[in-house]
Formats: structure tokens, C-alpha cells, sequence
């Protein structure tokens, strides 16, 4: 249920929920999504729903104890408590996650809550934001806990900030809120069902093989499905938080804006999971000074920031490196290259479309000696590869090749915006009818299926 | 009314999706009882409206043999057979799968071949549609044993059916009427193939013995290869095994029944390979891709083949020198003799009935290979095991469910021209677990392990 994909949430809980919610006076609304989403989150993951509740509490108390109206003329005494209590709150929320993440990288993987890397993310931001005064009025206890809590996004984001959110005013429900928040649902849906789904069997084919015996075109392939997959699954998620949010009667929080269409890997990712990218720049990167302390100062900022956004990511090493590659690459881009990125402007989309998938495999195989065979198969300079079989570009070509063309086809933004901008076409609510109904129909016939190993 | 026109206009989607998802819930809730009688019906996870899902995936119908607009009916063979056999879990027949989707085309066809021709339409749609419709009704019937023969026959039209012929239909006719004519001698000749094998199963089923009380002594060492056994982590599901003391060899006399001689297995070459056809699931696929065969064997195989859909499921034949082809087994096997038919299958069928009804499918198809290769030596290949984490975690999958059918084939060997090879000592440990660095998912093995297989192959041949 804890999935938008699943049966069970889009005809269960969404409809129950959402027709509770709309009926329900405005000022109950929160209340209710607040209840809501404790119940989704409870059926999810169980007892962590209490860890969850407790930092709710604790980061209530907190903020509200750094809480200062902004414009006030503050003692110093009262300057030296406020950032205790931040550092206190910031501290212990880091501390848990990593706490949390370490036990599940070394104890056993169950032991990291669910959507945890994302609540603690806002917490953290929460607190920053009343400490900075980006938080004007007092947040009662239920916007906190709605803000945290919410269900559109616990288990993957986007990290909204609490200024987004519009707590403080009372929230209306509009027709057209409802039906554009349907629209990117389905968008969303299809995306995760219809083509992430689907590429990702083929990057199973390529584990089942074992990389040593992919042939180099394959391997490419493999780089480029595994992207497609990763792209299609988190920004159909995200479309879908922001249906289901914007349903509720928030704002449509946008976490991917057409990254492959970006003209270099920094812009890639201002683009990709936008709302975690401007995270680490709010509350990492600037803090440490940004880029205003001089090119040394900000190359150690911009690797910090990344390391971080490696490490967020997972604890092991592969993810580190992934996080330390793009890293450089930015800062590659940042300086070196920066002049002639600037006048060759199609050097940045190539960087963004060999560049990304390249470090997306990094991302991808965990294990280091895995990952270098893996290289060794895209770039095959020092070694031959085992038992390879040349014709099987060919074999996944041929059955992947509509998800792949879909896939790049959506990569255009023209593509996307268009069925955006008429949704409301006659045509577009048939496609995205079609586009549901297929999707349930994928749904029910394969992750309901009790006999999952069919596909052998 | 104004007003709520006005409402629904301003949420268009909202009202499509509620209105069609209203409607798909009326129609399992009215035919809940009939189209849908063997499906499980609402609990939380599965709302009513699924069932249609269910249905379509299945070639299941609220209404009989008409065709849908859902452009995912797509119905992998494996789960019609399971659709099948999860109705007759005890008495499934080989070919449990149920074609209703092709059928579904099938009778698109029949009717818009009535509209380019007339005068064929007694002939050709007439009885199509009749085979349709009992076959829509036996679906409805719990326990129905499906038809072969209708199934093969459809299959068959199917295959040789040209749907472009249908959409020319009507500008071209004299071009449609000899497609189509042709596509009626070739269907005619499969039904007649399919009909003469069906009565040779039927007569060899027919001359067998009463079952023995007590198991046959062992074959002599080395006529086959022992069953490999596996480390029982106690996690397996006993409801797709049959218990420990069941009989499995019936036979005295017939085909399985062993002769005079036996022969024993031996070290061989590849060229004994040339006139042999590998039979089998995806891993037959992986050793035709990566065993290095490819150039002197023929293989014919598919993701997700299972013995419950041998014959009735369209599957890859590669034969050296041509293109991958799309056909089905008996026109394989009626199209030349080989020497050899290696057949390995199981693991796809490892949540379907119970090790009983496996070994049966399996006997049945054995003998429907033997009518049509009378020559070929049959070689019963073992499943291979799966790793240790994956035997530990999945009560199916699951090695001594596995290990249990692999025994209860064996026994179908005769050691003349029948005989059981086990290629899990080539690749598992002491334990019998697939080994875990030679594997990426634990039940396939690495492209660079198939070499593997193929010297096991290698090592155990018969040379008569």
C-alpha cells in the first residue's frame, strides 16, 4: 500500500482517503492527512511510525524553541541559546540518520525506516529555516507534523520545504487542483509502470549474464537502460507525490525538469531531483561558504557537497566514488572547460549524455570488482571478456527497442510539455486513459501474481 | 444535469477514470459467478475491478470469445498454463494452456473473413467459432481438462494466418481467398498431424501396464547419471511436492519399459551434437547463446517454457546456418528426424501442481517426442539447482522440490534409448546449491559458466 504503483493504494487508499479529505471541513483538513499519513506510514514500515512521531515531537519542541519573530532586535544570550538549540537539533536529527544508515549498511538492510534520508532531510531544513528566519510565523504542532509526515512524500520525497507548503493558510480544494494533480499522476504512473518496469528487466538480463560477457555494444545499451530506468522511476514517483500533494491542495513541487535535455552535468543536476540538489545548496554547500571564498574554498565546498550526496545515497563505496566523480566533473566544468562549454554549447549536452550514464553505472554496481569488469566491457582496451556472444545487442535490441524509444522520445521536453499543456484534449484524457487502465493491467498481471518467477 | 455536466467538465480525467473504473468493477460483480467463477474474489488487495484484469491476462472474457480493447492483452503461455493449472492443480494435461487470446483473434478473423468472403464463410469462420465457444464455455467449467486438439489447431491457424490478409480483405479479394485458401490446407494439414500424433499418445497410453506396488531396481551403474541430491533447509513448500513414497515408474512394457540392453554413458565430441535438438527453457536458451553449440546444434527454447506448455507455446528455433525462428515443437519435430532430443525443463513449473502431475506432463510429452522422433536416443536432463540464497529464501524455487522432480523424471529413463543426465555436479557444491559466484541471480548460470553444461554434455553420452 505504501507504493503509489500498487492495487492497493490507487483503489484503496487514495479514493478513501482523498474523498474523506475533500469532504471534511478546511480547517480539518490537516488533521486528517496528518492521521492519514501516520496510517500509511504505520502500514509501511510498522513500529518505525514511532521514531518517526518521536522526531516529529523533538523537532517541534526545537524549533519552536529557536523560533524568533523575524525583524526582532535579539539579546545575545538569546543569539547564543538559538544556535544551541539548533546545533542540538540539526545534530541529533544527522545523528540518527547516520546512525540509522551504518546499522543498515552493517547490521541488516530493514534496519533503515522507511523514507527516513528524506523526513530527516526536512527536519533538518525546518530547522535552518526558522533559525534563518526563512520561517515567518510560529509552526503550530499539526503543520509540523503534516509537513513531515505527509504522505505524498515520506518514503521518497520531494524534499519540500516548509515554506512551500503553505501551512499557515487554511487549504481549498479546487476542481482544476484535482484534475491536474490526476493528470500527473497517471503521467507518473505510466513512467514507473510502463517503461521503468519494464527496461528494468534488461539490466537484470545483463546481472544474469555477468558482465564479463557482455559484448561492448551491450554494455553500452545496459548503461543507457539502467538510466532510462532509474530516470523513469524516480521522476514517475515524483510526478505522482505531486499529484497526490497537489490533490490535497498544495503546490505542484517540481523535483525533475527535463534533465537530459541539460547542457552539461551541473545543469543536469539543477534538474535532476532538483529538490535535493537545492537542499545540499541551501543547507550544505552556501553554508560552507559556496563559491565566494575563492576557487580553492569552493572546490573543497563542491567536493564536500558531493561526497555527501554520495554517501545520502548509500553507504557503500561504490556510492562515494559515484558521489567524488561528479564531483569532479563539475568542478571540471565549473573551471577548465568552462570557456569552451560556454561557446560549444553542444560539448555540454554530450558531456550530459555520455557523461550521466557512465556514472550511473558506478551508481548501480555496488561491487567494486563488478563495477571495474563493467568498465572494462564499455571500454574494452585491456581485456577480451568471457565467453561474450556477440549477437546480443541484437537479441535486446529487438525486444527492448519501443521502452528505449519511448524512453528517449520522453527525454524531449517538446514531447513531455505537449501532452501537458492539453491536458485537458479530448485526446490526451483518451491516451491517458489508455495509459492508466494499461498500467493496472501490468500491475495486476505481474506484481500480483503470486508466481513471480514466470520470466525465467 | 447542467451542473453536472459543468462538474465533470472541469475534471475530465477524474470522471473518465471513476466512470470506467465503475464500470469494470459492474462488470466482474455481474459476472462473478460466471465468466470470473474461478477467480479469487474482493479482499483488500484485490479489488473486484482486478479480476478483469486477471481475466484479460488469462483470455478470460466477461463475454464469450469477443475481442477486447485493451491493448496489453499479451498472454505469456507459462500463465495460461498456470490459469489452467491452478483450476486443475491434480488432473492438468499436458498443453494446460489455455490459448483463449489467440482465440480471441481468432475469431476477429473468422468474422472479418465472413465479410471478405462470403462464400468461404461457411467453411472457414463456421467452425472456428464453434471451436471458440466451447472452448469459452470449458473455461467456465471448473476442473475442465482443456482440448488439445482444439488448442493445437488453433495454434496452428494462428501461426499460418497472415493478418494483413484480413485488412486487405475487402479491396483484394481473389489475393485474400488464396491466402486464406492456403492458410486452410496448411491448418488442415496440422490438425491432421496433431490428430494422428494425439491418437498414437493415446494408443501407447492405451498399451500400458497397471501400475507396480513396489519401485523397479535401480539401472546399472553408469547407464545414467545419478540424481544429484541437494541439502534440505526445511523451508520447502510440500504443497507443489507429492509425498516421499510415491511410485513414479509404471512401466513393464512400452516405450519406457527397459529392453534387453542397456547402454552406458560415455565421453563424446561435438560433432555428436549436430544431429541433436536441445529442448528447453530460458537456461536452454542461455546455452545456446553462451555454450558455445551454437553453430552444430539446434535449439528450441523460450524464457518461461514449462512442461505444461510444451507443445501448445511458440518458442525459438535456432538451427546452425539460420535465423532465429518463431514456431512450435510439432512442427519442429514432424519437420525432421534427429538423433538425439535433449530435454531440460522445471524450474518455471516449480509453483504449478505437485511433483506427481509433473512427472505425468512430463511422461506425456516424452511420449508425444517419441511418436514423432521414433529413432532419437531421449535424453532427460535434470534441472538445475539454485543457489544456496536462493533456496534458503523462496519455499518454491527451492532445491528440494527440485531434487524431487529431478528423481521422479529419472525414473522415466529406460537406459536404451531413455536415458537421465545430471549436469548439477558440474556446477554445484557439496551441498548440491548452485554456486553463488556462478550465477548473477542465483537460478540462471553466468553466460561464462554454460561451458560448464556443455562438457557435462560432453561427458555423458550414449553411443550406440
Amino acid at each position: 500500500m505504501v507504493v503509489f504503483s500498487s492495487v492497493e493504494f490507487i483503489f484503496r487508499f487514495m479514493p478513501v482517503f482523498m474523498i474523506i479529505y475533500w469532504i471534511v471541513p478546511g480547517a480539518a483538513k490537516k488533521y486528517i492527512l496528518f492521521a492519514g499519513s501516520i496510517l500509511f506510514y504505520a502500514v509501511g514500515s510498522g513500529w518505525f511510525a514511532l521514531l518517526l512521531l518521536g522526531a516529529t515531537v523533538f523537532n517541534f519542541l526545537l524549533g519552536n524553541w529557536i523560533y524568533m519573530k523575524p525583524g526582532r532586535r535579539i539579546r545575545p544570550a538569546r543569539a547564543a541559546q538559538r544556535k544551541k538549540y539548533l546545533r542540538i537539533a540539526v545534530g541529533t536529527d544527522v545523528f540518527l540518520l547516520v546512525l540509522c544508515k551504518f546499522l543498515a549498511l552493517k547490521v541488516n538492510a530493514a534496519l533503515l525506516p522507511l523514507g527516513m534520508s528524506f523526513y530527516i532531510f526536512k527536519m533538518i531544513s525546518f530547522q535552518a529555516d526558522i533559525y534563518t528566519g526563512k520561517i515567518e510565523v510560529r509552526p503550530g504542532f499539526i503543520n509540523t507534523a503534516v509537513y513531515f509526515s505527509m504522505f505524498p512524500q515520506v518514503t521518497q520525497g520531494p524534499i519540500m520545504r516548509y515554506g512551500e507548503g503553505n501551512f499557515e493558510q487554511e487549504r481549498r480544494i479546487t476542481l482544476r487542483a484535482v484534475e491536474d494533480g490526476m493528470v500527473f499522476f497517471v503521467i507518473g504512473l505510466g513512467m514507473k509502470v510502463l517503461l521503468a518496469d519494464r527496461i528494468g528487466i534488461l539490466w537484470n538480463e545483463l546481472t544474469k549474464i555477468g558482465y564479463e560477457s557482455i559484448s561492448t555494444p551491450l554494455a553500452w545499451l545496459g548503461a543507457y537502460a539502467y538510466s532510462f530506468q532509474l530516470y523513469f522511476d524516480f521522476w514517475g514517483y515524483s510526478l505522482m507525490a505531486g499529484g497526490l500533494a497537489m490533490m490535497l491542495g498544495f503546490p505542484l513541487i517540481r523535483n525533475f525538469t527535463h534533465p537530459y535535455a541539460a547542457a552539461g552535468v551541473s545543469d543536469f543536476y539543477r534538474r535532476w531531483h532538483a529538490t535535493l540538489g537545492s537542499w545540499f545548496r541551501d543547507y550544505v554547500y552556501i553554508p560552507l561558504g559556496g563559491s565566494r571564498e575563492g576557487v580553492f574554498k569552493t572546490i573543497r565546498n563542491l567536493l564536500a557537497v558531493w561526497l555527501l550526496t554520495g554517501f545520502w545515497h548509500g553507504g557503500s563505496l561504490n556510492f562515494i566514488i559515484w558521489g567524488a566523480v561528479l564531483g569532479l566533473i563539475i568542478i571540471w566544468e565549473k573551471y577548465p572547460a568552462r570557456m569552451l562549454l560556454e561557446r560549444v554549447s553542444l560539448l555540454g549536452h554530450l558531456h550530459t549524455i555520455i557523461l550521466i550514464p557512465l556514472t550511473w553505472v558506478i551508481f548501480a554496481v555496488t561491487n567494486l570488482q563488478e563495477l571495474e569488469i563493467y568498465f572494462s566491457r564499455l571500454f574494452p582496451f585491456f581485456s577480451q571478456g568471457v565467453a561474450v556472444w556477440k549477437g546480443d545487442i541484437f537479441k535486446y535490441l529487438g525486444i527492448y527497442w519501443p521502452y528505449l524509444l519511448a524512453s528517449v522520445i520522453l527525454c524531449v521536453p517538446a514531447a513531455y510539455n505537449l501532452v501537458v499543456m492539453n491536458r485537458r484534449h479530448p485526446a490526451v484524457i483518451a491516451l491517458l486513459t489508455g495509459i492508466f487502465w494499461w498500467s493496472i493491467y501490468m500491475l495486476v498481471n505481474n506484481a500480483g501474481n503470486t508466481f513471480m518467477y514466470f520470466t525465467f | 444535469m447542467q451542473k453536472i455536466l459543468d462538474f465533470i467538465r472541469q475534471i475530465p480525467l477524474v470522471a473518465v477514470l471513476t466512470v470506467t473504473g465503475l464500470l469494470l468493477t459492474g462488470i466482474a460483480l455481474v459476472c462473478k459467478d460466471t465468466a470470473y467463477a474461478d477467480y479469487e474474489t474482493e479482499s483488500f488487495s484485490r479489488p473486484f475491478l482486478t479480476i478483469v484484469m486477471e481475466g484479460i491476462h488469462d483470455g478470460v472474457y466477461p463475454w464469450s470469445g469477443g475481442g477486447n480493447g485493451d491493448p496489453a492483452a499479451e498472454a505469456g503461455s507459462t500463465a495460461e498454463a498456470v490459469a489452467a493449472a491452478e483450476k486443475a492443480p491434480e488432473s492438468a494435461e499436458e498443453n494446460g494452456g489455455q490459448e483463449a487470446p489467440e482465440e480471441t483473434e481468432e475469431k476477429e478473423n473468422a468474422e472479418e473473413t465472413k465479410s471478405a468472403d462470403e462464400e468461404k464463410k461457411d467453411e472457414e469462420a463456421v467452425p472456428e467459432e464453434k471451436a471458440d465457444e466451447e472452448d469459452a464455455s470449458e473455461e467456465k467449467k471448473e476442473e475442465e481438462k482443456t482440448s488439445e486438439e482444439e488448442d493445437g489447431k488453433e495454434e496452428a491457424e494462428e501461426g499460418k494466418k497472415d493478418p494483413e490478409t484480413e485488412e486487405k480483405g475487402k479491396r483484394e479479394k481473389t489475393d485474400a481467398e488464396k491466402r486464406i485458401e492456403e492458410a486452410a490446407r496448411q491448418a488442415e494439414a496440422k490438425d491432421a498431424l496433431i490428430e494422428e500424433v494425439e491418437a498414437q499418445v493415446t494408443a501407447v497410453e492405451d498399451s500400458e501396464t497397471a501400475p507396480l506396488d513396489k519401485p523397479l531396481d535401480p539401472l546399472p551403474e553408469n547407464v545414467c547419471n545419478k540424481v544429484v541430491g541437494a541439502k534440505d533447509y526445511g523451508n520447502a513448500d510440500s504443497y507443489f511436492m507429492s509425498p516421499d513414497d510415491t511410485l513414479y515408474n509404471t512401466d513393464t512394457e512400452g516405450m519406457f519399459a527397459r529392453g534387453e540392453v542397456t547402454y552406458t554413458l560415455g565421453e563424446t565430441d561435438d560433432s555428436y551434437f549436430e544431429d541433436a535438438l536441445f529442448i528447453g527453457d530460458s537456461r536452454t536458451s542461455g546455452l545456446a547463446e553462451y555454450g558455445n553449440m551454437m553453430d552444430h546444434t539446434s535449439f528450441m527454447s523460450r524464457e518461461s517454457a514449462s512442461i505444461y506448455a510444451l507443445f501448445s507455446s511458440k518458442m525459438d528455433f535456432r538451427e546452425p546456418g539460420s535465423d532465429v525462428r518463431e514456431t512450435d515443437l510439432y512442427d519442429v519435430l514432424s519437420a525432421r528426424q534427429y538423433g538425439k532430443i535433449y530435454l531440460s525443463v522445471g524450474v518455471n513449473e516449480l509453483g504449478i501442481g505437485n511433483t506427481y502431475g509433473y512427472y505425468d506432463l512430463y511422461r506425456r510429452a516424452l511420449i508425444k517426442i517419441r511418436v514423432m522422433q521414433p529413432e532419437a536416443i531421449i535424453y532427460i536432463q535434470g534441472s538445475m539447482h539454485v543457489s544456496e540464497a536462493v533456496t534458503k529464501k523462496d519455499k518454491v524455487t527451492n532445491n528440494t522440490i527440485i531434487v524431487q522432480r529431478n528423481k521422479a523424471i529419472a525414473t522415466l529413463a529406460n537406459g536404451y534409448n531413455i536415458f537421465y543426465i545430471d549436469m548439477n555436479t558440474a556446477v554445484c557444491d557439496k551441498n548440491g546449491n548452485l554456486i553463488a559466484d556462478y550465477s548473477g541471480d542465483g537460478v540462471h548460470l553466468k553466460a561464462s559458466k554454460y561451458e560448464l553444461w556443455h562438457e557435462s554434455l560432453l561427458q555423458n553420452a550414449v553411443s550406440r
